[in-house]
């Protein structure tokens, strides 16, 4: 008896685990109506942006053209990107081609990961769609707009969609906003300091 | 005070981020992550940096910064002097004295600034935004290159009225006097 419920306490766990953690990609959440598909809890922060240097860093040198080429343009912030308490803001002055090399970076960080832990399944990074931001802004709670991005990705709630500053989406030519509760579209020029992105993400079995 | 390591969780990718002292790093399993940051600080070179910026800044005018005091700061003529920290509060000291220990969001602008004004013995009143500016000729511009420190040099003149003139410089002002 104690070793069946040692067994069925394991067994919850190993489910818990699963459902929770294991569907859902990391800082993400699933956009209703639409099979196999989710997206940022909040733009990508300072500090993932951070997480993607020290990757680049490591791997190539700090002399390398990678590194180097995927510093965010810090004369378009009217902050420090590295100082500590910018590092939840969302990263600023980044291109779409800088963008795009963060969500492949991204998936092969996380994959790792579900590697390691004997997952069967991946992740896909990709720049966030204009539907699916549609989709987000559509679900998005209103009293979860005052969340920094920390508290979104802990509560897993979608934040700053519609907030006044855009996001690059994949297609190129399209940055998406909001103003006055409704999303709008405009044409992507290049990198400033209110343009911000973030990633959607599907399960690869 | 103990030197603390940090250990948390990656949002973006699920690895395990660490921080101990100033320095920081992200690794695949939490063990490692910890062995990593005990490794940096067995290094040495993540010691909380005191940087005060007492370098370039030069004040025309003889100011006395005296009082009962716990801290310590160079006034305006490169000496050490006190100044008690029931005018300025930790936290903004901190920041002051360019400790890592320092939390943003615990210190407005105007606390800096002031505090900043306080030590260099200028301070002319005000604690909202509009009256520091106005009580002390400053723009608002030149108020968060302040708030910031991201000054290269400053050159700050008092007349006799004690009208206040601030010139931000990139270049040191004395080195051409030399």
């Amino acid at each position: 008896m104690k070793t069946f419920r040692g067994l069925f306490l394991i067994l919850t766990l190993i489910l818990a685990t699963n459902n929770i953690v294991g569907q859902t990609p990391f800082g993400t959440q699933k956009v209703k109506n639409v099979d196999n598909l989710f997206i940022d809890c909040s733009e990508v922060t300072n500090i993932g942006w951070m997480e993607y240097l020290y990757f680049l860093k490591n791997e190539y040198g700090e002399n390398s053209p990678q590194y180097k080429a995927a510093f965010p343009d810090t004369s378009l912030t009217s902050y420090s990107f590295k100082h500590p308490s910018y590092r939840n803001y969302p990263v600023v002055g980044i291109t779409y081609e800088q963008a795009l090399d963060y969500a492949q970076w991204r998936t092969k960080a996380a994959n790792i990961i579900l590697e390691q832990s004997g997952k069967k399944y991946r992740y896909e990074y990709l720049l966030a769609s204009e539907e699916a931001l549609q989709q987000a802004f559509s679900q998005q709670k209103s009293k979860s707009v005052q969340l920094s991005a920390m508290q979104a990705v802990t509560s897993k709630k979608l934040v700053h969609i519609d907030d006044n500053a855009k996001e690059i989406t994949s297609n190129k030519t399209i940055v998406i906003g909001a103003a006055d509760d409704k999303l709008f579209f405009e044409a992507y020029k290049q990198p400033d300091s209110l343009t911000s992105f973030r990633c959607m993400a599907r399960v690869v079995k | 005070m103990a030197r603390r390591i940090r250990i948390t969780r990656s949002s973006s990718t699920g690895w395990w981020a660490w921080t101990a002292g100033s320095c920081s790093g992200w690794a695949n399993s939490k063990r490692e992550a910890r062995r990593q940051a005990r490794e940096a600080l067995a290094s040495g070179n993540c010691d909380c940096e005191i940087t005060p910026p007492d370098g370039g800044i030069v004040i025309n005018n003889n100011s006395s910064n005296g009082g009962n005091s716990t801290v310590f700061f160079p006034d305006a003529n490169g000496e050490m002097s006190e100044y008690p920290l029931s005018e300025i509060n930790e936290n903004t000291a901190m920041w002051l004295l360019g400790s890592c220990n320092y939390i943003e969001e615990d210190s407005t602008p105007e606390e800096r600034v002031i505090a900043l004004l306080k030590v260099w013995g200028i301070y002319q009143g005000g604690t909202v935004l509009s009256d520091i500016l106005l009580n002390h000729n400053l723009q608002s511009n030149e108020f968060y290159v302040l708030a910031s420190k991201e000054w290269n040099y400053i050159i700050i003149n008092i007349d006799d009225n004690e009208n206040i003139s601030w010139t931000f410089s990139d270049t040191d002002p004395d080195s051409g006097n030399e």
